[in-house]
């Protein structure tokens, strides 16, 4: 029995497609994953643009009382003032190796499919570049906060220094530079609920209007969260009330959706330690060229060309982050005065 | 000898079928002629003069005239319609199917299939073939006037599609959902995972 070739199937082309890099809309999925999966983006604690080339203004208008005496002449009121604030990004790139002998047994422990070839399948592919957009997420939490070398201006530094070593100029140089401020105490269980009232109260006495602003919110870190939740439970000193916590249920008792007099508090991992702020979502913005052709992905299996046995993985993108009324943040920290 | 013999049936033949279509005409039309005539005067019967029954008479004529035009058409349509499905369905058996002939006529099926229409017919064969191509433009035809209708009715409505212009521009892509729940890790997973679902 034989089979006619059929000369229709068979095309010859002289044009090798690489199907490993992901740029433009390609690297969209990846690129989202990679920057918008940390806790402050994903929970919806800041306003993101997407889109930016390099930067982006935000006009801000401001406005006194408008209304005046009636009269036959025009007389400007004046009373409107147009700012702005201009968001820039910075550009960055992700360029790791992984190697497939210590990924692969991983994968597949992981996949739930079997594959009996050892060849790199579009799952696998998949794999490594989440596992690295995981990562990248994680990280980026850090430089949205903190800043970095590289990333330079975050919400609360502009260098990324540590917290042992972090000086009130470097506050100021940061993206919420003009900020209402407040002196507290380092945070305990016993008084962390001390702390978060001074915050409110600068606020209330202070700036007052952010107290009707929609999506206000306290922002703090793992660690405040964690000891305000256990004086609220009654385990530090300093509860007043009951040493059985709020509830009378001691520590049987979950905390989840924990306010202070009604503000949310929105954890994010990426925050220092001890600082307490108090703004609204909308005032707090991370811009990032997510949809546009300046983002790029690529998976290059490196084993093919060097005689290793690695795939490397290079992501390109850029993220900046910018306040937009830096008056209407109240932040309370330890290094304040 | 079967030379001769074919020769004299050939032109008995010849003989038979020139005579023949005459006389049936003759026949023809001489009782179309009488059963005209039993018309008019069953009609003059019944009441109606002369003229009035000559005028029923032509256009019962007239209509018998359309409808049968509309028979021949139809009817011939549906030759077409049915030869065509012949010839797909030619070659099709449950024999041929599994022979190495039925496989070389796919294969010459499907070769047909990839050349351009223009080429598949030589122009004589598509010359040959009028009835088709008028059918074809007849429909089209029919068609574009029903769209005009439409597209006139709709006008009253408000309504003008032609008028709206389909945009040039590329819609956004849209971004993935990123999951509030879960760790980041779970996060990048899902997100990647559905994107595009």
């Amino acid at each position: 029995m034989s089979y006619p070739v059929n000369r229709f199937r068979r095309r010859n082309f002289d044009v090798s497609v690489a199907a490993n890099t992901y740029a433009g809309e390609l690297a969209l999925p990846i690129m989202s994953a990679a920057l918008k999966s940390n806790d402050t983006i994903a929970k919806n604690f800041v306003r993101v643009m997407d889109g930016i080339h390099h930067k982006a203004v935000i006009q801000t208008l401001n406005a006194n009382d408008t209304i005046q005496a009636a009269g036959c002449d025009y007389a400007d009121g004046e009373d409107l003032t147009l700012s702005e604030r201009v968001l820039t990004l910075i550009d960055l790139k992700v360029n790791e190796t992984i190697c497939r002998k210590t990924i692969y047994p991983t994968w597949q422990g992981t996949a739930t499919s079997r594959a009996a070839s050892n060849l790199m399948t579009q799952e696998f592919v998949n794999y490594t570049l989440q596992l690295t957009a995981a990562k990248t997420a994680e990280n980026l939490e850090t430089l949205l906060w903190q800043g970095s070398a590289v990333f330079t201006k975050g919400f609360l530094c502009n260098d990324g220094t540590a917290l042992a070593s972090l000086t009130k100029a470097k506050v100021d140089a940061s993206a919420v530079g003009g900020y209402t401020g407040v002196d507290i105490t380092a945070i305990t269980n016993a008084n962390a609920i001390a702390q978060f009232n001074l915050v409110y109260t600068t606020a209330a006495t202070s700036k007052p209007a952010i107290l009707n602003k929609p999506n206000l919110a306290f922002y703090v870190s793992n660690k405040t969260y964690a000891l305000y939740c256990q004086q609220l439970a009654g385990l530090g000193a300093g509860n007043a009330n009951s040493l059985l916590g709020i509830n009378n249920l001691a520590t049987a008792q979950s905390f989840n959706n924990v306010t202070f007099m009604g503000i949310k508090i929105n954890v994010c991992p990426g925050m220092y330690d001890d600082f307490i702020m108090l703004t609204y979502e909308d005032n707090l913005i991370v811009g990032t060229n997510l949809g546009t052709d300046l983002n790029e992905v690529r998976w290059i299996p490196a084993y093919e060309y060097d005689g290793s046995d690695n795939v490397k993985i290079v992501m390109q993108m850029a993220v900046g982050v910018q306040t937009v009324t830096p008056a209407d943040i109240v932040l309370g920290f330890t290094l304040f005065t | 000898m079967a030379t001769s013999l074919f020769k004299r049936n050939r032109r008995r033949f010849e003989e038979e079928t020139a005579e023949a279509p005459a006389a049936e005409a003759a026949e023809t039309t001489e009782s179309d002629t009488n059963s005209d005539n039993e018309f008019i005067n069953i009609l003059t019967e019944m009441g109606l003069s002369a003229e009035q029954a000559q005028a029923v008479y032509q256009m019962a004529q007239d209509l018998a005239k359309e409808g049968s035009g509309e028979k021949v058409e139809a009817s011939r349509m549906r030759r077409a319609r049915m030869s065509a499905m012949r010839r797909r369905m030619a070659g099709r058996g449950t024999r041929e199917r599994f022979s190495s002939q039925g496989r070389e006529a796919r294969a010459e099926r499907f070769e047909r299939r990839e050349r351009p229409a223009r080429s598949r017919f030589a122009r004589s064969e598509r010359m040959a073939r009028p009835e088709r191509s008028n059918f074809s433009s007849e429909i089209i035809s029919r068609q574009r006037a029903t769209i005009a209708e439409l597209r006139s009715q709709l006008k009253e409505f408000g309504a003008q599609p032609a008028a709206q212009r389909m945009s040039s521009q590329r819609q956004a892509p849209q971004a993935p959902v990123i999951p509030a729940a879960g760790s980041i890790q779970e996060r990048v997973f899902e997100a990647m995972k559905n994107f595009g679902k």
